[in-house]
């Protein structure tokens, strides 16, 4: 990378700590520091929900997805607007009047202390090992793409979020956020002028999208409805809605975005930011993965994306047949660049016989270069072992270092940084929030002083920091435990959503009939899990969310306490 | 200064704007399928 790219990649990290390191003076009680003195403009906070979302991999990832899939990947948010009108009219207004610090919190209100000890440990749990994976994955990318030592790479990652949050609280970390949106909007669009600059003399935008929807890459609805496919828009619509009310209803990380808004009024309307705005920025990121597929078209991309496993089967055993499959690989390329070309022509020339001949010879070419690759792919299992291997992740950080000026490249290395630096940074917050209120406050040191709250706080965040560190840097290792942490994460994401539906949907449900649905729920997710592991991960939101109402209120109808609260705080 | 507790305004037609913005986004992706992918 060139010295002005690290000039700025430094530059704006040092700015983002900086400005975090300023906000120190804000932060005198528990209150400023976890919830802003519940003071943020409805702008700011509806950023910071989004950029908390958006993590680092959303933008190599879901990029490489475009290029690949193009557009079917949206889906997956296609309930994510209603989710939010509904979140807006339920569980909004309850936080507020409640004025709680953690979702949780809420629940010992509404139910008892153990429902409350218990969601906020599996929160902890879960966000604590995937606050890890977050920093790890990104560093993987960055340092195979860059030649970077991957722990320095994790730790130029995570360091600053643990400066900045615990110096700064939420306000730094909103604050960081809606900067960081502002630069990832702007290095996609400028990612897109040059893309479509990329195309060859001929090739207009139009003929472009055409090429495109050819290969299937602009189809964006799948109306087949099955429990097995993740993208499809049953799957968005139904099991997406689950997902997105138990994010960002139930999931501290979320939750303390919009509980440091105003009022009710900007808590919902910092929500409904992301309701107009989510599926048009998935769109845009999917776009560039596309425009990256068509510029690719035209300029011959690496045989393997990922370096160093280039590297490893040019100087391996398998670089004869490696040595084959590119020479193929180039001269099949040569023929489907032709073919392009040839549609763009006859739809200039209105010629439908030949656009339709080109068309065939382009969709022949281009599934002999996709079978290529994967002949490519499973020389790379052959020779490393690595039986999952999968560049997808790194298609698009190719093309940032490979063809975009100085400059721009520094620009975008840092909004990929401060993509994973943000999501880090809000998750450790939120999980100190739940830390101090949830368990130390709440079991251990009732009445001390705030300013005692004040730094212990702040002794919560530099743990889990450090403890982000510890599992990002260690995270090749811990693979397979990460992963085991994320499946458990997932049995109870919607077991967690159906014990907020029957606190605030009705007033018959007990304390007991939560905890036990909650239980019954998380066990109905592991065994739907393990027996049938090809139901797709969204639909276990709704099992899991189904089973808690229905155990929980059949428990509750018998339960002898009978003890009933108001649905309202 | 302390913000009310309860809403101030209504959120119906809100609701319903942000219901049509995604309709009109799914109209957009339909048609841009349609338009380049047949």
């Amino acid at each position: 990378m060139h010295f002005v790219d690290w000039a700025i990649v430094l530059a704006y990290i040092a700015w983002l700590v900086s400005d975090g390191v300023k906000r120190t003076k804000l932060e005198r009680t528990t209150e400023s520091y976890f919830l802003a003195n519940r003071s943020m403009p409805w702008w700011a906070v509806g950023l910071s929900v989004m950029a908390t979302q958006l993590s680092a991999i959303t933008l190599v990832g879901t990029t490489g997805q475009g290029f690949n899939d193009g557009l079917r990947f949206v889906q997956f948010y296609y309930g994510l607007p209603l989710a939010m009108i509904i979140l807006a009219i339920t569980l909004v207004p309850f936080f507020y009047r409640a004025k709680v610090y953690t979702a949780y919190e809420y629940l010992e209100r509404r139910f008892d202390l153990k429902t409350r000890v218990f969601t906020s440990f599996l929160f902890l749990l879960s966000r604590g090992m995937s606050v890890g994976a977050v920093v790890a994955a990104p560093a993987v990318v960055l340092s195979v793409i860059l030649g970077w030592n991957v722990t320095a790479t994790a730790l130029a990652i995570c360091a600053p979020a643990v400066v900045y949050t615990i110096l700064g609280g939420v306000q730094a970390v909103t604050w960081t956020d809606v900067k960081t949106m502002g630069l990832t909007v702007v290095a996609l669009i400028i990612a897109m002028v040059f893309l479509v600059w990329g195309l060859p003399g001929g090739v207009g935008v139009g003929d472009a999208l055409t090429i495109a929807g050819r290969t299937g890459r602009l189809r964006a609805f799948d109306f087949h409805f099955s429990l097995t496919e993740t993208y499809t828009f049953w799957s968005g619509m139904i099991g997406g809605l689950f997902l997105m009310l138990s994010y960002f209803g139930c999931d501290q990380s979320q939750v303390q975005r919009y509980l440091t808004a105003k009022s009710i009024d900007d808590g919902r309307t910092s929500l409904l930011m992301s309701a107009y705005w989510k599926i048009p920025l998935q769109v845009l990121v999917l776009m560039v993965g596309i425009f990256t597929f068509l510029f690719y078209l035209f300029h011959q991309p690496p045989l393997l994306f990922n370096r160093v496993y280039d590297e490893k089967l040019r100087s391996g055993p398998a670089a004869t047949q490696y040595a084959q499959l590119e020479q193929e690989y180039g001269s099949t390329f040569l023929v489907r660049r032709q073919a392009a070309i040839d549609i763009a022509s006859a739809r200039k020339a209105h010629d439908v016989a030949r656009e339709a001949s080109a068309t065939d010879a382009f969709r022949q070419q281009d599934a002999s270069l996709r079978a290529i690759r994967s002949r490519a792919g499973r020389l790379v299992t052959d020779t490393t072992g690595d039986a999952t291997y999968n560049d997808v992740n790194y298609i698009f950080p190719t093309f940032i270092t490979t063809a975009l000026p100085i400059g721009i490249v520094g620009l975008w290395i840092a909004a990929i940084i401060t993509a994973a630096t943000d999501t880090i940074a809000a998750e450790l917050n939120s999980l100190a929030t739940a830390t101090i209120i949830d368990f130390y406050k709440r079991l251990l040191r009732r009445d001390s002083p705030d300013e005692h709250y004040l730094r212990v706080s702040k002794i919560a965040t530099a743990f889990w920091g450090l403890f982000a560190c510890v599992v990002a840097v260690y995270a090749s290792s811990l693979g397979s435990l990460i992963e085991v942490v994320n499946r458990f994460g997932s049995f109870f994401y919607g077991s967690i959503l159906g014990v907020f539906m029957l606190a605030i949907l009705t007033r018959r449900a007990t304390g007991n009939g939560a905890f036990i649905g909650l239980l019954t729920g998380m066990a109905a997710v592991a065994a739907v899990a393990f027996s049938r592991p090809d139901i797709s991960f969204l639909w276990h939101n709704v099992i899991g969310a189904f089973v808690v109402f229905v155990v929980g209120m059949t428990i509750s109808l018998f339960d002898p306490s009978g003890r009933s609260a108001p649905a309202r705080p | 200064m302390s913000e009310p507790l309860e809403s101030t305004r209504n959120w119906t037609v809100t609701y319903v704007a942000v219901i049509a913005s995604e309709i009109l986004w799914l109209l957009l992706l339909w048609w841009l399928g349609h338009q380049f992918g047949t």
